[in-house]
C-alpha cells in the first residue's frame, strides 16, 4: 500500500478558508481519521487527496511521488461517499464490477475480484439483486466493496456510516476496522463522530475550521489533548470545563473558580513554566469526578438532574453558576437537590489557558 | 395537558402494514418515546396522532375523547419535524404565526413570543430571518413555534437526528429541562436508543409496526421481554450466544459449544418454559468480567480491541462466538489468551424460536 | 496546479455548444441585425426590388404618427392587460385544484390541456363558427337560456370584436399558465404545509402566507412568458377577423404583417418590428422591477 504526505495544504472558497496550512503524514497500512465538526475541512481535504478539488497551495505525495498534477482517475485511489452514490438500477455485481470495467481488466479477473471482495463483505448472496431493494447497511457494504475491489493505493471514506441507524453504525464500525487491518489498506476516514474515530483509527487528525488541532493516537488525543477544542470535542460525555484564575501564594498554586478552590501545588513546576495571564479553564472528564464522604477534601455541590443512558447514568451537579457532569452507575439513585461533596481525580485534571486554549497541564 | 390513548391503531399502505394494532397509554404530562429502527412505524404513528395521515382502523383518544376525525388544525397539537421546518419569515414572525392564526390580541402575542424566546434562549435572534440560522437554532425556533400555543400534546419527529453529536447532547438536556418546566404531554420519535433512554419517562419499542415493549428505560434495559428489545436497547449491544439446553446428571446446563454454563436455581424454570432446547444466552458487555485464570471462568482469545474514549470494547472469540466485553483499561491485545466469567444474576435466557425472554 | 490536457478535453464543453451557437447566431442574431438594418431603409417589394435608400430614422418618425400603428398598439395593450391577468388567475385556480388528491385528476389535467394542444388555426376556425350569430353555439345557448334577447354577432361588430378575441386567447392560453404553475406547485416542499396545518392555519391562510411566497418565482416565469407571447398574438386574429371590423381588432402583429407582405413596405415593417421589440423589453423589465420591490420585505 501507500504512504501519504500532505504539505502545507491550503484551500479557500471565496472568502471562506476551508483548509489552512495543513500538513499530515499517513503511514503505509495506517487508518487515519480526519475528525472535526461540519465545516472543519474534512471533506475538502479528502477531495484534494482524491484530485477532484485543486488546492490553492501545498503538495501531496504518494510514496514520495508528487501527485498534484495527476488526474483523479490515475491516482489509484478509491472513494466511498456519504450517500454511497450507487447505480440504483444495476445489480450489485454490476456496481462492484464497474470500476474494474473502466480499468479494462479481463473478464475473468473482474469476476474473481468481485467474488472475493463480496465474500469478505458478506454480500455474496446479494450479487444478483438490484440496489434499490437493499437496506441501508447492505448498500453501504456494496459501496465499500466497489471501492476495495480496485485494490487502491489509498482508500478515502467520507462519513460512510452517517446514514445508518445507530445500532448498525456500531456493528459496521468494527467490521470496517477488521477489514482494514486484514487487507492492510491505507485509509483516510472523515467523520464528525468522535466515538467512531476513536474506535477505528490508528491515528486521529483533529480539525477545526481548516486548521489541524492535534494529530496523534486515539489514546493520546483522549488523554493528552493539546488544546481546549480537542478536549471538548473528543469524548462522550464531553469534558467538564470550569473557568477560573490561578492564584500564586508563595510556593503554592491554587485554582480559584469563585465557588471553590483547588490546590495545584504538586504541579507547580509545570504550570510556572507557562506564560499565562492567570486566566485558565480547568477540565475534568465526567468519569474522573469523585464523590467523597464529608471531610475537609472537596467542596459541596447540589444534584441538578440525572440522565439515564442504560450502561451508566449522568449526574448533573450544580454550584452557583457551575454545572458539572459525573458518570454514575445505572443502578444508583439520587434525589434532586441532594447535597454531595465533590472532588476531582488529581491525575486527570487538565488546565487550559483561557486566551490561547492551549493545554497547560 | 392531556392524556393520549391509542386503541388498536392500524395503518396500511396498500398491502404493507405500517402500524399493526398499536395500543398505547400515555399519561398526562408524560414524556414518551417511540423507539425503533427505520421502517418500524414510529413516524407513521406520530403522523396519525397529529392527523397528517389517516389510519385504517382503531381509535385515538385525547383525554378520553375520540379525535379520529379531527383535522390537525383542530387537535391543538404542536409538532417539530426532522428537518427544521421554519417559515421564510423572521424568528418573531415564525413564533407569532400560530397565535395570529388563533387571532389573539397583539399584546398577548408579543408577550407569549417573548416568553418562549427567552425560555429557548433565542430572544436575541427575534428579528433574524429564520432560514438564515444554523440547524440547532432553527430547531429551537421550530420548537418555540410548537410550544408557543401551549398545545395539549407536543409531537417530535427525530428532531435531533440531523445535528452534530455535540449539539445533540446539548439539545437533549435542554429538551429535558424544558419538559420538567412545562410538563407538556410529549411524544418523541427516535431511532437512537441513547436519546430515548435519556429523555423518556417510558419508551415504546417498535419493530415492523408491532409494539415490542412499553416500559421505563430501567425495565427495558434490565428486564427486556424479547430478543428484539434486548438487542436494540443498550450500547454497546447485548451479547447473544447460541446454546442448547442440556440435562446432565448434576444439573441443567446451557451448552454453548466452547463452554457451558450451569443453571442453578433457574434451571427448572427455564426447562419448563422453553419451547425447545434451542436457546440464546444474553449478557451485556458490562456484566462480563475478565480474569487471569480459568477458575470458574471460560477461555477465549482476544480478536479485536476497540477504544471508545474512556472505555475499551474487547471482542473475544470463543469457539464460534464473538463476545464483547467492556473494560476501563486496555489490558489485552489482539491474539492474547484470556478468561471471562459473567454475573449470573444479570444473565438472560431467550427462547430461540419464540424470541421471548425466559429469565 | 492545472493538469496538462489536450485542447479538445480542455474545451469540450464549449465545443459541444458550438453547433447551437452557430445556429442561433445565423437565425436569431443575424436575422435581427438584418431587420434593424432594413428598418433604416425604405426597401419595398413593389414590382421588383424597387427602391433601396437609407432613410435612417424616417421610418421610426412615420411610425410615431401613423394612426393605424397607434390603434394597433392600443388594441394590443387592451388585449394583453385584460387577457393575461385573467389567464394568470384562472391558471392559478385550476392548478391549485388539480394539485389536490381528487379522483380523476389525470383525466381533468389532460382535458384542460386540450386547448393548448390544438393548432391556433383550428382554434380560430372553431371559435369563428361558435361566435356566428346565425348558427353559432354561443349565441344559440345564450338566447335559449334567456340571457340574450337576440344573437350578438360578436366578431362582426367593432364594439365586441376585440373582446371576442380576448376570450379566445384566454381559452387557448390559460392551460399554459396552469401547466407552469402546476409543475411549480408540485416542486414545493411539503414540510411547511404540514407545519402550518399543525399550527392551525386554514387553507386560505396557508395559501396566502406559505404557498404564495414560495410560488412567486414560478408565477413570475409564467407571467413573463405569457406577456411576451400575448404581445405577439397573430394567428387567431388572422383567421377570425383579420383586424376587422374596421380596425377594432388590429393588433401589432397583424399591422406588421400587412405592411410587410400586403403593402410590401419591408423597411417600414422592420422599423415597426424593432419598436415592438423595445416595447416588450421595457414592459418586462418594469414588471420585474415591480415584482422585485413587492417581494422584498
Amino acid at each position: 500500500m501507500t504512504k501519504i504526505l500532505i504539505k502545507n495544504l491550503k484551500k479557500t472558497f471565496g472568502s471562506v478558508v476551508a483548509i489552512d496550512d495543513l500538513s499530515l503524514e499517513v503511514n503505509d497500512k495506517e487508518l487515519v481519521v480526519l475528525l472535526g465538526p461540519s465545516g472543519a475541512g474534512k471533506t475538502t481535504t479528502l477531495r484534494c487527496i482524491a484530485g477532484v478539488e485543486t488546492p490553492d497551495a501545498g503538495e501531496i505525495y504518494f510514496d514520495g511521488e508528487l501527485i498534484n498534477h495527476v488526474k483523479p482517475q490515475d491516482r489509484g485511489i478509491a472513494m466511498v461517499f456519504q450517500s454511497y452514490a450507487l447505480y440504483i438500477n444495476w445489480s450489485v455485481y454490476d456496481n462492484i464490477a464497474s470500476p474494474l470495467k473502466v480499468m479494462k481488466l479481463p473478464k475473468s479477473e473482474i469476476d474473481r475480484r468481485v467474488k472475493e471482495f463480496s465474500r469478505k463483505l458478506h454480500i455474496e448472496h446479494l450479487l444478483n439483486r438490484k440496489i434499490w431493494g437493499l437496506s441501508g447497511g447492505e448498500q453501504q457494504r456494496v459501496a465499500l466493496c466497489r471501492a476495495l475491489v480496485k485494490e487502491p493505493r489509498v482508500l478515502l471514506l467520507d462519513e460512510p456510516l452517517t446514514n445508518l441507524d445507530a445500532k448498525l453504525r456500531a456493528e459496521m464500525r468494527s467490521e470496517l476496522k477488521r477489514l482494514q487491518s486484514e487487507l492492510g489498506q491505507t485509509t483516510i476516514y472523515a467523520t464528525p463522530d468522535c466515538v467512531e474515530a476513536m474506535s477505528v483509527a490508528d491515528r486521529i487528525a483533529v480539525l477545526n475550521k481548516g486548521k489541524l488541532q492535534q494529530y496523534d493516537t486515539p489514546e493520546n488525543v483522549y488523554n493528552r489533548p493539546s488544546n481546549i477544542f480537542v478536549a471538548d470535542f473528543v469524548g462522550t460525555p464531553s469534558m467538564n470545563f470550569i473557568e477560573g484564575d490561578l492564584l500564586f501564594n508563595g510556593t503554592k498554586i491554587f485554582f480559584d473558580s469563585g465557588e471553590f478552590r483547588y490546590e495545584l501545588t504538586w504541579a507547580y513546576d509545570i504550570i510556572s513554566k507557562h506564560k499565562t495571564d492567570g486566566k485558565v479553564i480547568m477540565g475534568i472528564r465526567p468519569r474522573d469526578v469523585k464523590i467523597v464522604k464529608t471531610g475537609d477534601v472537596g467542596f459541596e455541590m447540589e444534584v441538578y438532574g440525572m440522565e439515564q443512558l442504560g450502561l451508566e447514568n449522568i449526574l448533573y451537579l450544580k454550584s452557583g453558576n457551575i454545572i458539572i457532569k459525573k458518570t454514575v452507575s445505572s443502578e444508583s439513585t439520587f434525589q434532586m437537590g441532594e447535597k454531595l461533596r465533590i472532588t476531582f481525580d488529581k491525575d486527570k485534571i487538565y488546565l487550559f489557558d483561557k486566551t490561547t486554549g492551549k493545554s497547560i497541564l | 395537558m392531556v392524556s393520549v390513548k391509542l386503541e388498536n391503531v392500524t395503518k396500511k399502505f396498500g398491502n404493507i402494514i405500517a402500524v399493526n394494532k398499536l395500543n398505547l397509554d400515555i399519561k398526562d404530562g408524560e414524556f414518551v418515546c417511540l423507539l425503533g429502527p427505520s421502517g418500524c412505524g414510529k413516524t407513521t404513528t406520530l403522523r396519525c396522532i397529529a392527523g397528517l395521515d389517516n389510519f385504517t382502523e382503531g381509535n385515538i383518544y385525547f383525554n378520553g375523547e375520540v379525535i379520529n376525525h379531527l383535522p390537525p388544525q383542530q387537535r391543538n397539537i404542536g409538532m417539530v419535524f426532522q428537518f427544521y421546518v421554519v417559515y421564510r419569515m423572521s424568528v418573531r414572525e415564525n413564533l407569532a404565526f400560530p397565535l395570529e392564526i388563533k387571532k389573539l390580541p397583539r399584546t398577548e402575542i408579543e408577550y407569549k413570543v417573548k416568553e418562549i424566546a427567552e425560555i429557548l434562549k433565542i430572544d436575541h435572534l427575534l428579528d433574524v430571518k429564520a432560514t438564515k440560522l444554523g440547524p440547532a437554532d432553527k430547531q429551537r425556533v421550530a420548537l418555540g413555534r410548537a410550544l408557543v400555543k401551549e398545545p395539549r400534546v407536543l409531537l417530535l419527529d427525530e428532531p435531533l437526528t440531523n445535528l452534530d453529536a455535540k449539539l445533540r447532547a446539548e439539545m437533549r438536556i435542554e429538551l429535558k429541562k424544558l419538559h420538567e418546566k412545562l410538563r407538556t404531554t410529549t411524544i418523541y420519535v427516535t431511532h437512537d436508543q441513547i436519546e430515548a433512554m435519556s429523555l423518556g419517562d417510558r419508551i415504546a419499542v417498535m419493530n415492523l409496526g408491532v409494539l415490542q415493549q412499553y416500559d421505563t428505560p430501567y425495565n427495558l434495559y434490565y428486564h427486556p421481554k424479547n430478543l428484539f428489545v434486548a438487542s436494540f436497547i443498550g450500547s454497546p449491544s447485548m451479547n447473544f450466544i447460541d446454546c442448547s439446553l442440556v440435562e446432565k446428571s448434576d444439573g441443567i446446563y446451557l451448552d454453548a459449544g466452547s463452554f457451558q454454563v450451569k443453571l442453578v436455581e433457574e434451571g427448572e424454570f427455564v426447562k419448563h418454559n422453553a419451547t425447545s432446547s434451542d436457546l440464546i444466552l444474553g449478557i451485556r458487555p458490562e456484566h462480563i468480567t475478565l480474569k487471569q485464570n480459568p477458575d470458574d471462568a471460560y477461555e477465549a482469545m482476544v480478536d479485536l480491541v476497540e477504544n471508545i474514549g474512556d472505555k475499551y470494547i474487547i471482542h473475544l472469540k470463543s469457539g464460534d462466538h464473538i463476545i464483547k466485553v467492556i473494560t476501563d483499561e486496555k489490558l489485552l491485545n489482539p491474539g492474547d489468551k484470556t478468561y471471562f466469567s459473567f454475573d449470573r444474576k444479570k444473565m438472560h435466557v431467550i427462547d430461540k424460536k419464540t424470541e421471548r425472554v425466559i429469565i | 496546479m492545472k493538469y496538462k490536457t489536450p485542447f479538445i478535453e480542455k474545451h469540450w464543453n464549449k465545443l459541444l455548444v458550438l453547433p447551437t451557437v452557430v445556429y442561433l447566431g445565423i437565425f436569431a442574431f443575424a436575422s435581427f441585425g438584418l431587420v434593424v438594418f432594413l428598418s433604416l431603409t425604405d426597401i419595398s417589394f413593389k414590382g421588383e426590388i424597387a427602391g433601396f435608400n437609407f432613410v435612417f430614422a424616417k421610418n421610426y418618425i412615420k411610425a410615431l404618427t401613423d394612426p393605424i400603428f397607434q390603434t394597433s398598439l392600443k388594441n394590443t395593450a387592451i388585449l394583453v392587460c385584460i387577457a393575461v391577468p385573467i389567464e394568470m388567475l384562472l391558471g392559478l385556480g385550476i392548478a391549485l385544484m388539480l394539485n389536490q388528491d381528487i379522483k380523476g385528476k389525470r383525466f381533468f389535467r389532460s382535458l384542460f390541456l386540450l386547448p393548448l394542444m390544438t393548432t391556433p388555426i383550428v382554434v380560430g376556425n372553431i371559435w369563428r363558427l361558435m361566435y356566428n350569430s346565425e348558427f353559432g353555439l354561443i349565441n344559440y345557448i345564450l338566447t335559449s337560456i334567456g340571457i340574450l334577447n337576440k344573437p350578438i354577432p360578436v366578431l362582426g361588430q367593432p364594439e365586441t370584436a376585440l373582446f371576442g378575441i380576448i376570450l379566445i386567447d384566454i381559452w387557448e392560453w390559460t392551460p399554459f399558465v396552469m401547466l407552469i404553475i402546476l409543475s411549480g406547485l408540485q416542486a414545493l416542499p411539503t414540510a411547511p404545509y404540514e407545519a402550518a396545518l399543525v399550527d392551525g392555519a386554514s387553507s386560505l391562510q396557508i395559501f396566502r402566507r406559505i404557498t404564495l411566497p414560495m410560488l412567486t418565482p414560478t408565477l413570475i416565469v409564467a407571467l413573463l412568458l405569457r406577456l411576451m407571447d400575448a404581445i405577439k398574438i397573430f394567428d387567431v386574429v388572422y383567421i377570425t377577423t383579420f383586424g376587422g371590423p374596421g380596425l377594432s381588432t388590429e393588433i401589432i402583429g397583424l399591422t406588421i404583417y400587412k405592411e410587410a407582405f400586403r403593402k410590401l413596405n419591408l423597411g417600414y415593417a422592420s422599423a415597426l418590428t424593432v419598436i415592438v421589440l423595445f416595447v416588450v423589453i421595457i414592459v418586462s423589465n418594469i414588471i420585474l422591477m415591480i415584482i422585485n420591490k413587492l417581494t422584498k420585505r
